[in-house]
């Protein structure tokens, strides 16, 4: 079938959010979502992508960011089939760390290092790079509180 | 007497912390829209001048605590809605959150030009000199100039110990201040608070007849050109060198600008333009809140708890990353494909949510 680039990156988009946990409104903040969808054409191949993609959306997700029960055992059945398994991982350390695991791991770019979910995650700052101010590491993470 | 001469004052060194405030969002706004790989020079350039107009407000209120008056930061009036009516004297213009290009440049030269008449101020006595100055009836410079004069004739008539009564444990110094453009200035007599005064003014327009900032005589700085030539020479897209004069082009060495590596963001931004529960909306609620509790952070600050500014600067580098994520979010429907800014908008303190590290404070304050 044939899936139009915004279709891809729309689905991409949405997949991420489900699988890294973070909104749309961060994911999209980081300005990575198209570079991240290149980086894993350029070492899966746009096919096996597709294939993925297309699964997602059959799953036919109606908000990523509140999913009914059914929803996540769909996507948990999608995430851990085998064909998925290892392409999902990918994806999810790709926004974690900002690297490529292969067989040749490498920092995707100088933004991807510092837009790495990881250090939103655990509310602390990627080193040498968005210095959060002098001191501040004495206080709890600037979060809001419940 | 003094008393009320004083209240008179205070409303001027109000007021010059609000003017000196009201450049910075328009400024971070148009930097943070800039390519710091592609035009490394204007970043630089435009950094150095908000920075330095952050030293400017600190310094008003360094000024104005001296006299025994209370710098007020955290209310909905000291934002003024952008785009803002600048209205002086000499000159009438809009300023708005605007992305970095030749007309934004040419505003920010607007707001800091230089005055052509630094000593026209009004009135011969205490009497007719000491009253709230209205900015639509005179020049930046000459506002400055006036406060200068206001103050020279208060101590003149009422000795500098009357006059400088404030408490001087609420003075910002550097070792609460570091990293901003120059040096803060601890006031506690005419002659500290006349020096920080020419700091400011000079800092913008450069000092008397002269392309250069006064920096490398206040603080051993390299030469470095006031705010109005340093935008002067992006604009042109050429460095001042010696010898140039303020009256002329500068003609120095080449600095191309490439005006298109910008981000393409709407002009003055909004949050309630943008769709509830859009990712442009949830950031630009985050930015205004981070804004707003920045505000009282730093109303806390200049107001007795100066080892707040920790806290104040930490949040202040929050808006820079969360203001940098808003640029990269597309605004839905937008037909130019724009992207969404910082708003720089004020929540009411009973609408702000509560973060982690600020729970202390909020309780003193509530």
């Amino acid at each position: 079938m044939k899936i139009t680039v915004s279709e891809r990156l729309d689905w991409f988009e949405k997949l991420s959010v489900i699988l890294t946990g973070f909104s749309r409104s961060e994911l999209l903040g980081t300005g990575l979502i198209e570079i991240y969808l290149d980086t894993i054409d350029q070492h899966l191949g746009e096919d096996h992508v597709n294939t993925l993609l297309d699964s997602f959306r059959k799953i036919n997700i109606q908000d990523e960011e509140d999913l009914t029960a059914e929803e996540s055992r769909n996507i948990q059945e999608l995430v851990e089939s085998k064909s998925n398994e290892s392409i999902t991982k990918l994806v999810i350390l790709l926004w974690y760390t900002g690297q490529w695991y292969g067989k040749n791991s490498y920092i995707v770019s100088s933004q991807s290092y510092l837009e790495g979910l990881v250090w939103k995650a655990i509310g602390a700052h990627p080193m040498g790079g968005k210095q959060p101010g002098y001191g501040t590491w004495g206080f709890p993470p600037l979060t809001f509180s419940s | 007497m003094l008393d009320t001469y004083k209240e008179e004052l205070f409303k001027n060194l109000q007021t010059a912390i609000e003017l000196e405030h009201s450049t910075i969002p328009p400024y971070l706004a148009a930097f943070f829209t800039i390519d710091q790989d592609t035009n490394p020079f204007s970043w630089q350039a435009v950094r150095s001048v908000v920075m330095e107009e952050m030293l400017h407000m600190t310094l008003a209120c360094n000024i104005l605590n001296a006299v025994g008056g209370k710098p007020y930061i955290d209310n909905p009036k000291f934002i003024p809605e952008y785009p803002a009516k600048f209205n002086f004297a000499d000159r009438k213009f809009d300023v708005g959150l605007i992305k970095f290009s030749k007309s934004s440049i040419e505003t920010f030269m607007e707001i800091e030009k230089p005055s052509e008449t630094r000593l026209r101020v009004k009135g011969e006595d205490l009497k007719g000199l000491l009253h709230p100055i209205d900015l639509d009836e005179s020049t930046i410079g000459e506002f400055y100039e006036t406060v200068k004069e206001q103050f020279t004739m208060l101590v003149k008539e009422y000795g500098e110990e009357s006059v400088f009564n404030g408490d001087q444990s609420l003075q910002i110094t550097s070792k609460d201040y570091y990293g901003g453009g120059g040096e803060v200035i601890e006031v506690h007599n005419l002659e500290t608070a006349l020096f920080a005064i020419d700091i400011i003014v000079d800092q913008g327009e450069g000092a008397p007849g002269s392309i250069y900032d006064g920096d490398e005589t206040y603080f051993g700085q390299d030469q470095e050109v006031a705010h109005y030539f340093r935008f002067k020479e992006i604009h042109v897209e050429r460095r001042y060198q010696e010898g140039d004069l303020p009256t002329e082009e500068p003609t120095g060495a080449s600095v191309p600008v490439n005006w298109e590596a910008v981000k393409d963001m709407i002009e003055n931004p909004k949050a309630n333009h943008f769709p509830e529960g859009s990712p442009a909306r949830i950031k630009a609620d985050e930015f205004n809140q981070l804004y707003s509790h920045f505000l009282r952070l730093l109303h806390l600050t200049f107001n007795g708890q100066s080892d707040l500014i920790v806290k104040a600067v930490g949040m202040m580098y929050q808006m820079k990353y969360v203001a940098a994520e808003l640029l990269n979010i597309q605004i839905p429907d937008n037909k130019e494909g724009k992207v969404a800014g910082p708003p720089f908008e004020y929540i009411p303190i009973e609408q702000r949510k509560v973060y982690a590290w600020l729970l202390p404070e909020l309780a003193s304050e509530i």
